[in-house]
């Protein structure tokens, strides 16, 4: 995930049902079933899409994490998008991160931009208020398969000094020309962790949609269905791993 | 540990002890405070007192066979509540809410002797989980440490009127415990890792990465491990970890908040 990794703050990522049945966000385009988190070129590769979805953090009861998103095109090009999630713990904690995106696509590019700040609070005690930014680009080398780059360099605006890593992505997209197939791969280099990667697939049988998707570093795996109607979506994903625990992901989106 | 209060052992207790305390339940269900002490033992003419009203105890009052005796202001609601379980309950002259955010609570006898106390914050215990009580771990735990009280684990939130059987009385000795869900690096935190063979306690974020390692050992006979809130040296940023804690294949989780220094 390269939107949210300020600190220990903003971990969680977005819930996304029909992302996260895919191993998490794509940095390179597909056609459906990404609400563009992570890589803000791709706001302006899509188009217009509003969703939420919820979901409770490894599996904790006492975890509640929702969030919405959407885009919208502005024509010649530009879109867009924006996206926020509120994270709860019991009544103790609590956060809220917002990102904003600018992109504008033009022939085999895409280029966009990004505001990401948010939140974070402790029995009402105020931990500060991230502030940052990310840029990406987009490109699509033949039809059906794009490359794409991201880079977040988020910075810290307030008080009690929270880790900035900044993350690199490197992305690669293939996509049936019929569209009854996607699959992706995605790299990330973070300034802390390390590298990490992630690989999904996606069937296209309509309307049904069957996902599955792998994370290394650490090491996840996770499924998904889906299934739409009329520009209407609705997700179902399972992601986690048997030591730290499974959380389901379920999430709705509508697209124009 | 131990569980307390198993019968066999509380003949032996003379001292009349505060062993549950429910002062945040649900909607429509009442506080109740839960003392345990020698079965048949009278209590005619105690009191509980906090901080704004003193509870007087019915002249009916004793401890039953069970070794336990619930004091609320609706024992009605509280059987009802747990499917008209018999539970030994006495409904005190008066009852002022008990604050779940901070309190003291005070046991005296029918001469104003202090036999018993526990006073908690949400400083010092966490806030208190909507619906859940807290159990004491032991007769001889000090009242007002948090690492003598847990959550209940019941199925309703709360066990009034009898023993609640807890994961290492049932066949497994590995159990990890803390007494609240929020951390300041700096500040020492205490848990309560119970395990004779070595254990590797962790920190991750919700995003699955290792944020570092907390403790790998054999824990003391008491199980008591106190953090210094550092994991590799330094201070863990700010956000909601999970503790994970393994043991050969058994693995305990719990959550917590990690404030500022």
């Amino acid at each position: 995930m390269l939107a949210q990794s300020w600190c220990a703050a903003f971990e969680a990522r977005l819930p996304a049902a029909a992302v996260e049945g895919r191993g998490g966000p794509s940095v390179a385009w597909i056609s459906e079933g990404d609400p563009a988190d992570a890589n803000p070129a791709l706001v302006a590769r899509k188009g217009g899409e509003v969703g939420g979805g919820l979901t409770r953090p490894l599996g904790l009861a006492e975890l509640s994490l929702g969030g919405l998103w959407g885009r919208v095109p502005l024509g010649a090009g530009w879109a867009l998008g924006g996206r926020w999630k509120s994270l709860r713990a019991a009544e103790l904690y609590r956060e809220d991160a917002w990102g904003g995106d600018l992109a504008w696509a033009g022939g085999r590019w895409a280029m966009g931009c990004g505001m990401r700040g948010g939140h974070v609070s402790l029995e009402g005690e105020d931990l500060g208020t991230p502030l940052g930014g990310a840029v990406g680009i987009s490109v699509r080398l033949v039809e059906g398969f794009s490359v794409a780059g991201v880079l977040e360099d988020p910075s810290f605006l307030g008080t009690g000094g929270l880790a900035q890593p900044w993350t690199l992505g490197l992305g690669g997209a293939l996509e049936g020309r019929d569209s009854s197939w996607a699959g992706d791969l995605s790299v990330e280099r973070r300034q802390i962790g390390g590298w990490s990667g992630r690989v999904g697939q996606e069937l296209r049988l309509e309307p049904l949609r069957i996902r599955a998707g792998l994370r290394a570093n650490p090491w996840t795996i996770s499924v998904g269905l889906g299934g739409g109607f009329r520009g209407v979506r609705m997700d179902w994903a399972l992601e986690g791993d048997p030591d730290l625990g499974w959380q389901h992901h379920i999430s709705s989106a509508w697209s124009f | 540990m131990t569980m307390f209060p198993f019968p066999a052992i509380l003949a032996l207790v003379a001292a009349v002890r505060l062993s549950e305390i429910q002062a945040n339940p649900q909607e429509g269900l009442p506080e109740f405070v839960e003392l345990s002490g020698t079965p048949g033992r009278c209590l005619a003419g105690w009191s509980l007192s906090d901080a704004t009203r003193r509870r007087v105890f019915p002249d009916s009052s004793a401890i039953a066979a069970s070794g336990l005796l619930v004091v609320s202001p609706d024992c009605r609601s509280l059987r009802e509540a747990w499917a008209g379980a018999d539970i030994p309950c006495v409904q005190p002259s008066s009852w002022g809410r008990l604050s779940a955010g901070s309190d003291l609570l005070v046991l005296r006898d029918s001469l104003g002797t202090v036999t018993d106390s526990v006073h908690w914050s949400e400083k010092n215990w966490g806030a208190w989980p909507r619906g859940k009580s807290r159990v004491r771990t032991s007769p001889d735990a000090p009242g007002s440490d948090p690492l003598s009280w847990r959550i209940s684990r019941a199925e309703l939130g709360a066990s009034p009127g009898w023993i609640e059987a807890f994961p290492e009385e049932t066949g497994s000795s590995f159990a990890l415990e803390i007494p609240r869900r929020t951390m300041h690096p700096g500040t020492p935190f205490a848990m309560v890792v119970r395990s004779e063979a070595p254990v590797r306690l962790e920190l991750f974020d919700l995003a699955r990465r290792p944020a570092g390692i907390v403790f790998d050992g054999t824990p003391p006979v008491d199980g008591r491990i106190v953090w210094d809130g550092k994991v590799a040296g330094r201070n863990p940023t700010p956000g909601v970890y999970l503790l994970l804690a393994r043991c050969g294949g058994g693995i305990r989780r719990e959550w917590i908040a990690v404030g500022k220094p």
